[in-house]
């Protein structure tokens, strides 16, 4: 018998190889960047001619290689950044393969100037994946790499390239990937010697969203800070308020490296749950950091999913991260300016976000000191309102009683209602304006979600029960739904044909009209809304309704008791400046943004 | 127009009738009022449209006519004039002010703009004790609805029968009610009227404990007449529900306690409650009468007191704030508290009566009820 299988030659076996690794002048870029920073640039200039189908130039000033290294950087598995098997489970270069050099060199004419900064460089000239020379060269400490006419012995594979402006526009996307990732590296794209992003060294993230995009986009974002068991978030995050049902940018970091996953972006949407319609994807840029050995980045051809040992913690911080970044104020939509950040949009390591508002006139004076549930007691801080007080008060988690406890409590802060619409309140560094109905709605919902998880609310048994007649449908949907509506404190009983008496009904505000809001839900229910739909339960489904329904109503006249009761009640919510609708419950008012209208320098 | 007044009868007028200016008004010359000089004397008057107080006031009156004036300014300047008489006299709609060295000159507008008052024929007419009135709606009418889409629960009930008069307020989850005796075959007979606590709120303050009060009504309105003093309002429209059918009869498990000490127990227990539903709950047995709110995420309270408690043990939730509402309005030391089942409503009395209470019945309490319905308790 022949023998018939063989071993390849290096030649073919890079050649294939590359299939996988270069597909298009962009994945060229990304390979080349990629071992620009892993070399510890601080600089990376990329050129293209004819968007990278003539020639790509990428230039960094990194460690450079010494000759031994840089012939050898073009062998298969040639590389310095992972010695033994190990190594891979902590790896934090981006490279580690030794593909990538040997890849591009078997389809290009390639030629490499390095030098390590000590005596002379080295040039290195390879066409087709053949070493044609090895030359001493002047150069600073650092590489370039060029790759011209990319698969010119491919010519199957050069068919499937594009337009020079569709092959440039996905050359800028991988740059600004790694840009966003590496915001203190400075970074130059020219097309045709045509600079189209120029971004300068040592930024941070939101300055870097500016500079790809611009200023206003980057203002659009809130500040993410979260870690739990050594899985850490951060980035920034799109504010509810700004997010539309259009296109959106997602960028997914794990320790420094670019990833995609749909399950991480489905949990930090889920951490957007009632903030933002049915419909809308916020956009995100969220940098994971975890620990060695909890994310394999070897499992795919282009590196570009990776996988984690515990998939479910991950998902887990990313939620709550998020979340927790649309609790804090800085969530909240501004007029103008925005008063000087208190948690700054960094990622990594910044700390917590703040808890800003709560009035704290629940018994001020006699300074109760109840402690609320755990996450209550960092959240309000009644400091918020007195102005001047100090920024870092402890935990003031007090409650207020309508009345007639509350005529007796100490003067609460001075707050307006504005058109029996809005409250206007002074902060410490503004003012913020309230929207009472969005903000009963927003406390409405998480007060009862909170009390379906302990069973139920009671309800007010009525006086004088009502009779509701009901449409078929409608009828059904009481019927389905007497459980929970019980559970929520209507006590509904059928009282023949299409008729039921309701017994018992929540009493959540001195203005609430029982019987106009359990309409308004059944129906809601029975027929469905873009809010309700976007419920995940049943329970979820009522509660959004109820809040919407039961809600004080713009044109309610609210007492300075009522007041102070509904801020403090709206601050001890998960998501204070969320409504339940995607619509802000808070706008501030910053002193700088007034000053600066009345021109005034201060 | 053409009178002079001494400054204290002219702030006591003006004081009058400050509260029946509105605050706001899409109708300007309902934020002025109305002076109208003839005879000896001046009348006062301000409305709302819904309500409306008019004062006379003793002067002396050269010529007489009428104007309107900014309420407002007329008040404050009135609260600073010094002590001397005060000259008033128009001249086309300018009202000027003459007061020792004083000078004021206002802007009015003419009195034929001011709404007229709606006439109501006195020949059919109640006479009633202000003592009397002033009681029922002190009693009774803080138990109206604060929600706006029922407007009949708005108003207080106010019946008049043979031999009693009776006033009623519920905002259908706590209901009071207060009986007074009245000479029988009084004036213009049995009426049921629902009348807005802002207008019983100015009979409150506008007559006095000895004050003979008349009454009477038209098709819409109510007027309250005194010697210087009419009040009128615009009734509101009923029927009222049926109160007399929601008031248990067979309420069996009877508690008597000390008022204050339950006020004061239920106030404690309040600080604890859930701030969204404000629920105490009381266990009673024996002689004891236990009281706990549990609120999640804030910890819980207890308290026994020992009353005279008999029927079998009964558990049963209240919001506190209505329970506090109504301790404080039982005109006695003692409250009598009955149930029937923690689902039905419970019934607060008063037990003799309280020191310095007009009005008692011979047999000593007064004839005043409360209703609570409980919160549903679900554990
Ligand atoms: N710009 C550069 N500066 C310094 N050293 C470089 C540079 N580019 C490549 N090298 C060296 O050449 C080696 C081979 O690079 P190559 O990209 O082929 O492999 P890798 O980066 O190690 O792994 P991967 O195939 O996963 O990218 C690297 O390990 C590195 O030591
Ligand atoms: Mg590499």
């Amino acid at each position: 018998m022949t023998r018939r299988i063989r071993v390849l030659p290096d030649r073919l076996a890079n050649q294939i190889a590359a299939g996988e690794v270069v597909e298009r002048p962009a994945s060229v870029v990304k390979e080349l960047v990629e071992n620009a920073l892993d070399a510890g640039a601080t600089r990376v200039t990329i050129s293209l001619r004819n968007g990278g189908k003539t020639e790509i130039r990428v230039a960094d000033d990194g460690s450079g290689m010494g000759r031994e290294d840089a012939v050898l950087s073009l062998d298969r598995h040639a590389t310095s950044k992972i010695v033994e098997e190990k190594d891979l489970a902590a790896i934090r270069t981006l490279g580690f393969r030794g593909e990538a050099l040997p890849s591009i060199a078997a389809v290009s004419r390639l030629n490499v100037e390095t030098s390590d900064g000590r005596g002379e460089g080295t040039r290195l000239r390879v066409t087709g994946g053949s070493l044609l020379a090895v030359e001493e060269c002047a150069r600073r400490r650092g590489t370039t790499v060029t790759v011209r006419t990319l698969f010119f012995n491919v010519p199957a594979r050069a068919k499937f390239l594009r337009s020079a402006a569709a092959e440039t526009r996905a050359v800028s996307e991988v740059v600004t990937v790694l840009a966003l990732a590496n915001p203190r590296v400075g970074f130059t794209l020219e097309s045709n010697d045509r600079r189209i992003l120029e971004l300068g060294p040592d930024s941070e993230l939101r300055a870097r969203l500016a500079d790809i995009w611009d200023r206003e986009m980057a203002e659009e974002y809130t500040p993410v800070s979260f870690s739990r068991a050594r899985t850490a978030l951060s980035g920034l995050i799109q504010r509810p308020h700004a997010a539309t049902p259009g296109s959106r940018r997602t960028y997914l970091f794990v320790n420094g490296r670019p990833f995609t996953d749909r399950s991480v972006l489905r949990a930090a949407e889920r951490g957007y749950t009632t903030t933002v319609a049915q419909g809308i994807r916020p956009s995100l840029f969220l940098f994971l950091e975890v620990p060695d050995g909890e994310v394999d980045v070897n499992v795919h051809p282009a590196k570009a999913e990776v996988r984690f040992r515990d998939r479910k913690a991950v998902e887990a911080v990313v939620e709550e991260g998020v979340r927790r970044a649309l609790g804090d104020v800085d969530s909240t939509p501004t007029i103008g300016a925005r008063a000087p950040e208190v948690a700054a949009g960094a990622p990594a390591g910044s700390k917590a976000p703040s808890r800003a508002y709560g009035t704290g006139t629940g018994a001020a004076g006699e300074a109760q000191g109840s402690a609320p549930a755990g996450s209550r007691v960092a959240e309000s801080q009644m400091s918020f309102f007195m102005a001047g007080a100090p920024a870092d008060d402890g935990p003031g988690g007090e409650r207020s009683m309508e009345a007639p406890l509350a005529a007796e409590h100490a003067a609460p802060p001075l707050m307006w209602q504005l058109h029996r619409r809005y409250i206007l309140s002074e902060t410490r560094s503004g003012l913020i304006i309230v929207d009472q109905h969005a903000a009963h709605e927003r406390i409405l919902y998480e007060e009862l979600m909170a009390a379906f998880d302990r069973g139920g609310k009671p309800g007010q048994r009525l006086l004088f029960p009502l009779t509701i007649r009901l449409s078929p449908a409608e009828f059904g949907t009481v019927e389905e739904l007497s459980g929970i509506l019980a559970r929520a404190g209507f006590e509904i009983e059928p009282f023949g044909g299409r008729s039921v008496i309701v017994h018992a009904v929540p009493d959540p505000h001195p203005y609430f009209d029982a019987e106009r809001s359990l309409r308004e839900m059944i129906s809601e229910l029975t027929h469905g809304s873009a809010l309700v739909d976007a419920a995940r339960n049943q329970h979820q489904r009522l509660c959004l309704s109820f809040a919407c329904k039961a809600a004080i109503k713009a044109g309610q006249a609210l007492s300075r008791e009522e007041m102070a009761e509904l801020f403090d009640r709206l601050f001890a919510t998960e998501l204070p400046y969320h409504d339940v609708h995607g619509r802000p419950t808070v706008i501030q008012l910053s002193l700088q943004e007034l000053d600066n209208r009345f021109r005034r320098s201060g | 127009m053409k009178f002079t007044i001494t400054r204290d009868n002219l702030r006591k007028g003006l004081a009058a009738v400050a509260g029946s200016v509105p605050t706001r008004t899409t109708l300007p010359v309902l934020s002025n009022l109305l002076l109208e000089a003839d005879g000896d004397g001046v009348r006062i008057s301000g409305t709302d449209l819904d309500t409306g107080v008019s004062v006379r006031v003793p002067g002396e009156v050269e010529e007489e006519g009428a104007i309107t004036a900014p309420a407002k300014k007329l008040q404050e300047i009135a609260r600073e004039l010094p002590s001397h008489p005060v000259e008033v006299s128009t001249r086309g709609e300018i009202v000027s002010l003459h007061c020792g060295k004083s000078r004021f000159r206002l802007n009015g507008l003419p009195r034929d703009e001011f709404p007229d008052f709606p006439t109501v024929d006195f020949s059919q007419r109640w006479s009633l004790d202000g003592g009397q009135l002033r009681t029922l709606i002190s009693r009774v009418s803080f138990a109206v609805s604060t929600e706006e889409t029922r407007p009949i629960l708005n108003g207080v009930l106010w019946q008049i029968g043979d031999g009693e008069m009776r006033m009623v307020a519920t905002n259908g989850h706590r209901l009071a009610k207060m009986s007074q005796p009245l000479e029988s075959a009084n004036g213009a007979g049995e009426a049921e009227l629902i009348v807005h606590p802002r207008a019983l709120n100015q009979v409150t303050k506008l007559f006095d404990e000895g004050d003979r009060i008349e009454v009477a009504r038209s098709e819409n309105h109510l007027v309250f007449r005194g010697e210087d003093v009419n009040i009128f309002t615009r009734l509101i429209e009923g029927p009222y529900p049926n109160y007399e059918q929601v008031i248990p009869r067979d309420n069996d498990k009877i508690l008597v306690a000390d008022r204050e000490a339950l006020n004061a127990a239920v106030r404690r227990m309040a600080i604890v409650a859930s701030d969204q539903t404000h629920r105490v709950r009381l266990a009673m047995s024996g002689s004891t009468l236990k009281f706990s709110v549990q609120t999640p995420d804030l910890g819980e309270a207890s308290e026994e007191m020992s009353v005279d408690y008999d029927g079998d043990a009964l558990e049963i939730g209240f919001n506190a704030n209505y329970l506090l509402e109504v301790l404080r309005y039982i005109p006695a030391d003692e409250v009598r508290l009955s149930f029937k089942a923690p689902e039905r409503a419970a019934i607060l009395e008063p037990v003799g009566s309280a020191a310095g209470e007009g009005g008692a019945t011979t047999a000593g309490a007064p004839d005043f009820l409360c209703l609570v319905m409980p919160l549903r308790l679900m554990d």
